[in-house]
């Protein structure tokens, strides 16, 4: 049943779809929806697996393990999501809605960014008072719109183009203050698998590549692109970015925009690898498994042009075909002649 | 001494500069844009529009100085660019061609971002050109955006509101019963008070946002903030007066015009319905601003038919009809308070927030 967008996964969510994750353990699907409920999908079995329903418009999840995740909605609550009996617990709230969340492995701890311009770290072990789960509260610039982890780096990116860059074992200030090098509004940030630096997309139709090392050989590698952009009548229509997503094992990443297309990208050799065909409407969301051979895109009208009549919100999982993602180094062999 | 590659004349030797043949420009017909590794120097400006941009110009792009900038080595949606009488039909050169993509990827940074890349914030009129060309070619189509035009630098605009908080607001009102069409109206005030920010911003001679500098990420005491205006505020007088004017014959909204010299006597600003407002007009004229923030004071909604400029409704896809209000309506306590003027009309501010100026007359009650 594949076709050129992928397979299709049934019961979709009946609003719009504020993010979507792989597990890293199997290929169970977390999907978050602005129709307030996030579901559980097995996407290669394409099946339903479970269902949770916020009293509010979720904004992002994401697992823990394959037998719980959590959830960020826009009613200021953080849950905890028990897939097998299909319960959930409050485990905090912040002072508005809350945004990104992500739990990281290398501190054992949910960390999740809220529009009150805090981020706030919890440990899920604790009782669900919010007193035991809160491990700390850290004040933003602005309010938060995309975080990624990696390894124990943090990267928080804000309103007004503020990047914030943590270093999970010491969260009493930044490691690095930045501000985004892009000229607009920051969409999404995510961390490179490698760990040395992270991908930033932006409103204007473009994705930063930084890095965090400071010294300057690793200042002179950053660069930027422009991308999902279409040229009509002799000027460029400029769409946002929405979501990046990097293959797991290759390093190379897909972006997807407003535009409807996904591309695939290698950051190394500063190519475009493929673009899939093109989605009915926006790409909210975009995820690899945990063996990148599937890509789980989210087919969603993002608002860009404010509340509008627009395409059904669909997931789509496709395989993923090695010559779409394979990085392709530079050849030092012979041309033919 | 070497033969000359035929992929690279077809733009497509996958070799790039480690490739055994020569790569020389044009051998066949002019191509302006297309693949073939022209030798264009006009980057900038154009049509470049998978130019991998580099931030520091010296990154990638100095040792290929012949192949510079070719646009499409990165394959492309955009078509209309891609004439050139190559084998290679413009439409079809999206993504199949993976093998033979010009390596010219990263020789084409070089030029393109140089302009960017060597801006620095000494001469407003230089600031000014190069938020023109941002906001006459590139801008988004989503406008409710914050907006630096100096990487790395603070925001020239601020204000920046994402989808998902204008989403959740119109939700949120919804479900507290709004109507549509005062949703509807609500956010259509945003955005115009958004389109104007922009429309002054291109059309009044660069001033730096109020916490920038040169350094960025230091907030600055007063004084140091004063210099940067104060050079610029004896530009502002009669260019204001008269895109004042302009702005206003435009206008089919009751409100009052200052004549000719614009004073203090405008002091109170006055909300109408309708949502416009004027802001203090002792901004203009022979005063040094404390304030002049990339926003002016008065605003005029639709002006969108005024200007060249920036966001036109020309692009069917650029003005959406409707916009909800957002998070930032929690702050303003008049919708259309020009956006630099809004910390004025909170009732309390949270450290950080406080601005270090004084307050424009206007707001002093």
């Amino acid at each position: 049943m594949a076709s050129a967008t992928g397979r299709e996964l049934s019961n979709p969510p009946s609003d719009g779809i504020s993010n979507l994750r792989f597990s890293n353990h199997s290929d169970h699907l977390l999907v978050s929806s602005w129709d307030k409920s996030v579901r559980l999908y097995d996407a290669s079995a394409n099946v339903l697996r479970g269902e949770f329903m916020h009293s509010g418009p979720v904004l992002d999840c994401c697992f823990h393990d394959d037998s719980s995740g959590f959830s960020a909605a826009a009613d200021n609550t953080v849950r905890r999501l028990l897939f097998s009996s299909n319960k959930e617990d409050i485990l905090g709230r912040h002072d508005a809605a809350v945004r990104c969340i992500e739990y990281s492995y290398a501190a054992g701890q949910l960390i999740t960014g809220s529009w009150d311009k805090t981020l706030k770290c919890w440990d899920p072990r604790g009782a669900s008072a919010q007193d035991r789960t809160l491990v700390g509260t850290y004040p933003q610039p602005e309010r938060v719109y995309s975080l990624s982890l990696v390894g124990h780096r943090l990267v928080v990116a804000t309103a007004g183009r503020h990047v914030n860059i943590y270093d999970l074992r010491n969260m009493s200030q930044p490691e690095q203050r930045r501000e985004s090098s892009l000229k607009y509004q920051t969409r999404s940030v995510r961390c490179y698998p490698n760990g040395t630096g992270y991908a930033l997309s932006s409103v204007e139709g473009r994705v930063a590549m930084e890095f965090f090392d400071l010294s300057e050989a690793s200042q002179a590698k950053k660069y930027a692109f422009k991308c999902h952009r279409k040229s009509e009548a002799g000027r460029d229509i400029v769409y946002p970015v929405n979501a990046i997503a990097f293959h797991p094992i290759y390093g190379t990443f897909a972006t997807g925009g407003c535009d409807g297309y996904v591309n695939v990208w290698d950051g190394n050799n500063k190519k475009r690898l493929y673009q899939y065909s093109k989605y009915p409407t926006s790409i909210a969301a975009l995820s690899f498994s945990r063996d990148g051979r599937l890509l789980a895109v989210a087919s969603s009208y993002t608002f860009e042009e404010g509340p509008k009549a627009h395409e059904q919100d669909a997931i789509f999982a496709r395989s993923v075909n090695e010559i779409e993602v394979k990085p392709k180094p530079k050849v030092y062999a012979n041309p033919p002649a | 001494m070497r033969d000359i590659c035929r992929n690279f004349q077809r733009g497509s030797c996958q070799y790039g500069e480690r490739c055994r043949y020569l790569h020389v420009q044009q051998q066949r017909k002019p191509n302006a844009h297309g693949f073939g590794g022209q030798n264009s120097s006009h980057q900038q400006q154009n049509t470049n529009p998978f130019g991998f941009g580099s931030h520091s110009g010296s990154g990638f792009g100095s040792q290929q100085q012949q192949k510079t900038n070719n646009p499409f080595g990165f394959g492309t949606h955009n078509s209309s660019q891609l004439n050139g009488g190559n084998q290679f039909k413009p439409f079809e050169n999206k993504w199949s061609r993976q093998s033979s993509k010009p390596q010219n990827g990263v020789s084409r940074q070089s030029n393109n971002n140089s302009q960017q890349v060597d801006h620095k914030c000494t001469d407003p009129e230089n600031c000014k050109r190069q938020i023109a060309e941002d906001l006459g070619q590139e801008k988004p189509i989503w406008i409710l955006t914050c907006y630096a035009h100096c990487k790395g630098a603070p925001c020239d605009i601020v204000g920046d509101i994402s989808y998902e908080e204008l989403r959740a607001s119109a939700y949120e009102d919804a479900k507290n019963g709004m109507s549509l069409p005062s949703i509807v109206e609500k956010e259509r005030n945003i955005l115009k008070s958004k389109l104007v920010d922009f429309e002054k911003l291109l059309s009044e001679p660069y001033k730096m946002p109020i916490n920038s500098s040169l350094d960025h990420q230091k907030h600055q005491t007063v004084g140091a903030n004063a210099n940067p205006f104060s050079i610029t505020s004896q530009n502002n007088g009669p260019l204001s007066v008269s895109s004042f004017s302009q702005l206003g014959t435009s206008l089919n909204m009751g409100f009052e015009r200052p004549s000719a010299p614009p004073t203090n006597t405008l002091a109170q600003p006055s909300f109408f319905g309708s949502g416009v407002n004027l802001g203090s007009s002792g901004v203009f004229g022979a005063q040094s601003i404390p304030y002049s923030a990339p926003v002016e004071s008065t605003m005029f909604p639709g002006s969108t038919q005024q200007t060249s400029v920036a966001f036109n409704n020309s692009g069917a896809t650029t003005m959406f009809q409707t916009t909800p209000d957002v998070q930032l309506s929690n702050k303003l306590k008049v919708e259309n308070v020009p956006g630099e003027f809004t910390i004025w009309m909170q009732e309390t501010w949270n450290p950080g927030e406080i601005p270090e100026e004084a307050p424009p007359d206007a707001y002093i009650r």
